[in-house]
């Protein structure tokens, strides 16, 4: 028994060291600079309590960009799972060409955050973008609108882009999931009279429940580590307007060279996360999780 | 004596086929395809010409290669050339990284050919050579030539000119406009040059950047308000509304597609707006239209070679950054980079002496209109100020904050950044 421990110690240690080195070490590394004076110019990386945190929350840009985080989490969060569950359902009958119609449902998850956001960019343009053409032809809009140096537009039309490029994700993982739900269970349902919505809330929620609450939390984390869309369409302005915490801490390392403030915001994010998993998984009262 | 030397010259050359040859490790940091293959190429000219020493070029992509630099420097690892940029450059001497270079110069016949404003930059930390600038980035105001003549409009000579026919120009409801403001990243170095022109006594020397003769910061001076002013009416009366957070690329194709024939940029825009009109008849460069004072006031954005403070092969390293240095590579590697020339001899060059560069080359010889001062990159404030600097003008055209508040506490900024009471 005492040497199977062992064999077995022996066997885990060097995956434990990889991880330990790749992932624990900059971690931990990373706390320890929220509280130095870290910063490019001047490596003195003296201990300096917590001055990075309320340097960090002093900041109105930060809070906006809390707020700005929970907004962009929330309605993206949601509206990629509605549109990606419905286009799961649609795509779960078969029908004739449904091969290439689920390729080009599922194409936005194949490329790049960056490049998404580049090409959003030019679509939301001022002057240029096909979506002002679009809204003018339709009559919706009067006057061109300059989406993203608009306080009132720059985030949202970020959470637009991210929402066309989140949905294929549910729509993969919930369309899995539905396929195995056994067909027997419809059957006896009609039997006993159950109509399409009692099905579905009776038989297709609860089967597929354990995917919907790891796929909303995974996708939760993703999001708000998820800085690509948001930093190659508006780089969080016009004037900070439309920064989520990720992208704030980008710029406080790229733009100012602060790398103390910048690991402040990472454990914000890190604190924001931990809490919310822990919370997720106490309510949703699914077993095992992944 | 000869013969010595001659026996010194052989054991050197033993010593290399014995232990092989030296290989110096090169570090760029504004990264490109284009540029590291024409790098790599004229490394190998230098290799063909120096036997026994060999050069690695690292090229780093250019989103993190600063950070990933000075992570390499810190952590003192192979590095012997390294490509300084002018807003790093005071990061490296306070880390002790860069060597310097003061005693190699005096014996290099090529310091004299050096233009002045290559000289002051190069010895602007205490006096010492740090690096050799390799070449400049100066502002000056593109303008396309066809839309001007169409509407009959002079290549203006002063700011407020600039702002009348940008402002004739614009026709909203067409989708024309004058200006490509540039009001996102990295906006301060536009709209600086405008409200510094009007502000009479701005001091040029590098240790006082931001400072007037006064000795105080100019931001809350009476002409930069009204520069201020002015830079505000160019984005209210003559721009696109959604150049408030235009970049680089927005600028470039507001210009290069007619929509803002009035450009202000660097000399490495020439060869992508030439290559994007297709047509090199349809713009022009003027050098920047100057405020009500006569002069406007220019920053030279700079780059160049230097050498790490711990090298193994100071002497070896010193080889590369001369030959790098020299008038003909200078020249090449200037016109691939689109920066402007390091030396007085370039711009004997047709290509910089005719043409669009014509204009910095009169911005660099009119010294009574055109001065050079720096930013004061070197001060750790210096970042921060300029994304406050950014968000604060944002925030003025939006309606959001006073610009008298503004200019007060950049004013303030820079009063504790320096320690003035």
């Amino acid at each position: 028994m005492v040497k199977d421990r062992k064999f077995i110690f022996f066997m885990i240690l060097p995956s434990f060291l990889f991880i330990s080195i790749v992932t624990f070490l900059p971690a931990i590394r990373s706390i320890f600079m929220a509280f130095q004076d870290y910063n490019m110019y001047f490596l003195t990386k003296k201990f300096i309590g917590f001055k990075n945190f309320t340097d960090a929350f002093a900041d109105p840009i930060f809070v906006q960009a809390l707020k700005n985080t929970m907004i962009w989490v929330l309605l993206s969060l949601l509206l990629q799972f509605i549109l990606g569950f419905s286009l799961a359902l649609l795509l779960r009958k078969p029908f004739k060409g449904r091969g290439i119609y689920t390729a080009l449902v599922f194409y936005p998850w194949a490329v790049s955050g960056f490049v998404i956001g580049l090409q959003w960019r030019w679509m939301f343009h001022g002057s240029a973008g096909v979506i002002n053409d679009l809204l003018l032809k339709i009559g919706l809009i009067k006057e061109r609108i300059a989406f993203l140096s608009d306080p009132h537009y720059a985030l949202y039309s970020a959470i637009v882009a991210n929402i066309w490029y989140g949905v294929p994700f549910f729509a993969i993982m919930l369309l899995a999931a539905l396929q195995s739900v056994p067909q027997e269970l419809y059957e006896a349902a009609k039997i006993d009279g159950a109509n399409v919505f009692r099905q579905f809330s009776n038989i297709t929620i609860p089967y597929v429940k354990p995917v919907i609450v790891n796929t909303t939390l995974i996708r939760f984390i993703w999001i708000i580590n998820f800085p690509d869309i948001i930093f190659s369409m508006t780089n969080g302005g016009p004037a900070g307007s439309s920064h989520i915490l990720s992208t704030l801490l980008i710029s406080k390392v790229y733009n100012e060279y602060n790398y103390g403030v910048a690991s402040a915001i990472g454990v914000v994010i890190m604190l924001i996360l931990v809490t919310y998993a822990y919370l997720y998984l106490k309510f949703s009262h699914v077993e095992g999780g992944f | 004596m000869r013969r010595l030397f001659v026996a010194v010259l052989l054991a050197i050359a033993v010593a290399t086929t014995i232990f092989g040859a030296i290989t110096l490790t090169m570090v760029e940091t504004i990264t490109s395809p284009a540029r590291t293959e024409l790098l790599r190429q004229l490394l190998d000219e230098f290799e063909a010409t120096h036997p026994g020493i060999k050069v690695e070029l690292i090229s780093p992509p250019y989103e993190s290669s600063d950070q990933k630099l000075i992570m390499m420097l810190n952590t003192k690892q192979k590095v012997d050339v390294f490509e300084v940029r002018d807003n790093f450059l005071a990061i490296h001497v306070n880390n002790k990284n860069l060597l310097d270079l003061t005693e190699f110069v005096k014996q290099w016949d090529g310091w004299n050919d050096l233009l002045e404003l290559t000289k002051t930059a190069a010895t602007k930390v205490e006096g010492k050579t740090y690096y050799i600038p390799y070449g400049f980035f100066i502002k000056a105001l593109f303008y396309r030539k066809d839309i001007l003549e169409k509407n009959g409009i002079p290549i203006p000579q002063t700011m407020q000119e600039l702002y009348e026919s940008a402002k004739k120009l614009t026709v909203p409801s067409e989708g024309k406009y004058g200006f490509a403001f540039r009001g996102g990243a990295s906006e301060h170095s536009f709209s600086e040059i405008v409200i510094m022109s009007y502000v009479p006594n701005i001091d040029p020397r590098p240790d006082r950047g931001y400072l007037t003769t006064d000795g105080v910061p100019y931001h809350d001076t009476p002409g930069a308000i009204e520069g201020l002013k002015m830079w505000i009416k160019l984005y209210n009366d003559c721009s696109p509304k959604d150049s408030l957070n235009w970049g680089w690329a927005e600028q470039v194709n507001g210009f290069v597609s007619g929509m803002t024939p009035f450009l202000i940029q660097d000399p490495d825009t020439v060869p992508i707006v030439e290559r994007r009109l297709g047509d090199p008849n349809l713009y022009g460069v003027a050098p920047m239209p100057v405020g009500p004072h006569g002069k406007v006031y220019l920053d030279y954005g700079n780059a160049g070679w230097g050498i790490a403070s711990y090298s193994k092969y100071k002497n070896e390293a010193w080889e590369l950054v001369k030959f790098l240095s020299s008038p003909q590579v200078n020249a090449r590697f200037s016109q691939l980079n689109g920066t402007i020339p390091n030396c007085k001899s370039a711009f004997a060059d047709p290509y910089y002496s005719t043409g669009p560069y014509r204009a910095w080359y009169e911005e660099l010889t009119n010294p009574s209109k055109y001065i050079f001062y720096e930013r004061p990159v070197h001060m750790s404030g210096f970042p921060a100020y300029a994304e406050k600097h950014k968000n604060d003008i944002q925030n003025i055209i939006l309606g959001k904050k006073d610009l008298n508040q503004a200019v007060k506490e950049w004013a303030e900024f820079w009063k504790k950044e320096y320690g003035i009471k």
